[in-house]
């Protein structure tokens, strides 16, 4: 039977299968996509692919033209968003022949749109690391990179997870305690002030910090009930602060925590937000971006398991490889 | 810096297969990859890696000179997909585990840069390293591939349901029609080489001269007891099949298979049931069908089995003033 990617209208159509796929974060919900295309000036494609007549998965597509060409992704970039991609109805439960089978003919079709229909020159995804199997990307010639995220298991309870902290991180937690720093839940408000330490962070690094404030406090407001803000202070003012999206099982500590003079504060924030995390029934505590050595050394302090993700992209011709190349040499060495 | 890991090249025999008893494959054995070495014409460095006087780990190199220096584990030409770093015990604990293999490759580095100055080197590690990351931040190349396992843990009817129908069907199929599976010896093994080589010249691939036939006989002869050749047979001729290798608790397909055209008969489907009902009644737990994951049509013939695809990943360095060919150079080699 045929593949086809078909653009879909239908909102509720599309976050029932959010909800019902493995493939799918926070990130995935209609409205946060709908706040990337009406803020930051992408082209949302929002792809339903059938399999003959019925609905096989779903794969959010975003396209940006600039100069003589055209760039598709999923996620874009500066968005704050870890991860996108294809995300499949009922995947689990198939056999391997045919999850190997739907998986290729949806990734197929996705190829044929973007490359075919939309004209993309350039096409780049982030795959959920429920989804391990790139293969169907490899045979039409991606390229594919290795991401890496964190995964704590806290359906062991409290107890255990301080247990199994590395006693570098308990004893941090204490200290930040006796030295009198005290933890609150936030408001989508205190954003702001989340926001810009980390601008002063990115500063003091020497980068630009390219995520746009309105559109997170926009993404805040939306989804008030599942975004939480975890928030330290000292004499009443805000040392750090981290936000976390809450999405099924899952606790994921998205933005925030930056490096400050305040030291141990992003020990005991992490500790509470998990704490938190345990106490209202929440069995999986996520970081993304492992993959950084240094952010790597402190994240796993935490005791976390790895988890192994994938990023694919494609060029058309060999030019925009190139291009991209040139791109990444102004991002990284001359801040542009 | 890391200061406390020291690498050596091991000599003792004994010691080196006593390290890769638990964690390592058959591949990883000093037998094998002294027969890897005589075939690949290559320079075996059976590296180990020392803190204090505590053995972390394992790695076998090999080293072609010629105009460029190439360093592999595994070499091409040797029938093996993946060697790589063995460590000699389990990680309770993610970040020893990152630490410790973060040094050990910093440290590999300065051995493969002081010993053999520009090269490439490609190490493949088996399925059950999934950290790659301080081979990342080594400055190496890493890329995913996909081998498939079958868990033998299941009763022996939930297998076979869990097998596409098809493939159920040409098993029923091919027992009607009389063919027979064996345990075979070196004259199978060797049919079954010969159907290889034949098969690679049908594609219009030209196979190596003699086929691997020194190769896979010193093999046979020094690893009797670990390879299981799966000959299915027809009237006596061997017209399918496969050769097996135990290890631990896994059985490997390692080599075979060959495309067949004999009208309503399938005997590499017959040949690969037989093998897990075998591996099952011997007690392994797992039994792969060794693949890259690279080619789309064998992917798709192995998933009728119902495998799990098992990641396992290729790492490509380049070290000295091959480091400025870096990205293009390393994504060919792959």
């Amino acid at each position: 039977m045929r593949f086809h990617a078909e653009i879909s209208h239908d909102a509720n159509f599309w976050n029932e299968i959010v909800i019902a796929s493995e493939h799918t974060h926070l990130f995935h919900r209609w409205e946060w996509l709908k706040t990337v295309e009406n803020r930051l000036g992408f082209k949302f494609h929002p792809l339903v692919i059938y399999k003959g007549s019925t609905p096989v998965g779903i794969y959010p597509v975003f396209s940006k033209s600039k100069y003589f060409y055209k760039f598709a992704f999923s996620p874009p970039p500066y968005t704050g968003i870890s991860y996108l991609g294809p995300a499949l109805v009922d995947y689990a439960d198939l056999k391997e022949d045919k999850r190997l089978s739907i998986l290729k003919g949806l990734v197929e079709s996705v190829d044929k749109f973007v490359f075919s229909e939309l004209g993309a020159s350039y096409f780049l995804t982030n795959v959920s690391p429920n989804l391990k199997d790139v293969r169907p990307y490899k045979w039409l010639n991606y390229d594919i990179d290795l991401i890496f995220h964190y995964i704590l298991d806290i359906s062991r309870g409290v107890e255990n997870v301080w247990k199994g902290f590395k006693k570098e991180a308990r004893e941090n937690v204490k200290k930040a305690i006796k030295w009198g720093f005290k933890f609150e839940m936030g408001e989508p408000d205190d954003i702001k002030t989340i926001y810009e330490m980390l601008k002063g962070r990115y500063k003091e690094q020497g980068l630009k910090m390219k995520i746009n404030l309105s559109y997170l406090r926009e993404i805040c407001d939306l989804f008030s009930d599942s975004i939480k803000i975890f928030l330290c202070r000292r004499d009443g003012e805000v040392v750090t602060g981290i936000v976390a999206l809450c999405f099924k099982d899952r606790i994921s500590f998205w933005i925030g925590g930056a490096k400050s003079d305040a030291k141990y504060a992003n020990d005991l924030i992490h500790w509470e937000a998990i704490k938190w995390a345990c106490e209202n029934g929440f069995k999986y505590y996520e970081e993304f971006g492992a993959g950084t050595e240094r952010l790597a050394r402190f994240k796993s302090k935490f005791n976390p398991d790895l988890v192994v993700a994938f990023s694919v992209k494609k060029y058309r011709s060999f030019h925009v490889r190139i291009l991209e190349g040139i791109y990444k040499l102004g991002r990284n060495y001359l801040n542009i | 810096m890391p200061v406390n890991i020291r690498i050596e090249i091991a000599r003792d025999r004994n010691m080196w297969n006593e390290a890769v008893q638990h964690h390592g494959t058959i591949f990883h054995t000093w037998e094998w990859l002294k027969c890897i070495e005589r075939q690949t014409k290559t320079k075996l460095y059976p590296i180990e890696a020392y803190i204090g006087d505590e053995l972390l780990c394992v790695l076998p190199i090999f080293v072609r000179k010629s105009l460029l220096t190439m360093v592999f584990s595994p070499p091409p030409k040797s029938l093996l997909l993946y060697l790589g770093v063995v460590f000699t015990k389990q990680y309770g604990n993610l970040r020893k585990f990152e630490r410790a293999f973060e040094d050990f490759v910093a440290v590999l580095n300065d051995f493969i840069s002081s010993e053999f100055g520009s090269c490439i080197v490609r190490i493949r590690s088996p399925p059950f390293v999934h950290d790659l990351r301080p081979f990342k931040w080594g400055g190496y190349l890493v890329t995913p591939h996909y081998t498939l396992s079958i868990d033998l843990g299941r009763e022996l009817n939930e297998i076979w349901s869990s097998f596409d129908k098809k493939v159920r069907n040409n098993i029923r199929k091919t027992e009607r029609e009389g063919c027979l599976v064996e345990l075979g010896e070196w004259k199978e093994l060797d049919r079954l080489r010969v159907m290889i080589a034949e098969r690679f010249t049908a594609q219009g691939m030209k196979p190596t001269k003699g086929y691997y036939r020194e190769y896979l006989l010193e093999l046979f002869r020094e690893f009797h007891e670990n390879m299981k050749v799966f000959a299915a047979k027809l009237d006596g001729e061997v017209v399918g099949g496969f050769v097996g290798l135990t290890f631990r608790d896994r059985f490997l397909l390692w080599i075979g298979i060959p495309r067949v055209s004999l009208k309503g008969m399938y005997p590499n489907d017959l040949a690969i049931w037989e093998g897990i009902k075998w591996a099952k009644e011997n007690g392994y737990r797992y039994f792969e069908i060794m693949d890259a994951g690279d080619d789309s049509r064998l992917s798709r013939y192995k998933s009728q089995f119902n495998p799990k695809p098992e990641l396992w990943f290729s790492a490509i360095g380049l070290f000295g003033w091959l480091r400025f060919l870096s990205s293009p150079l390393k994504r060919f080699l792959r």
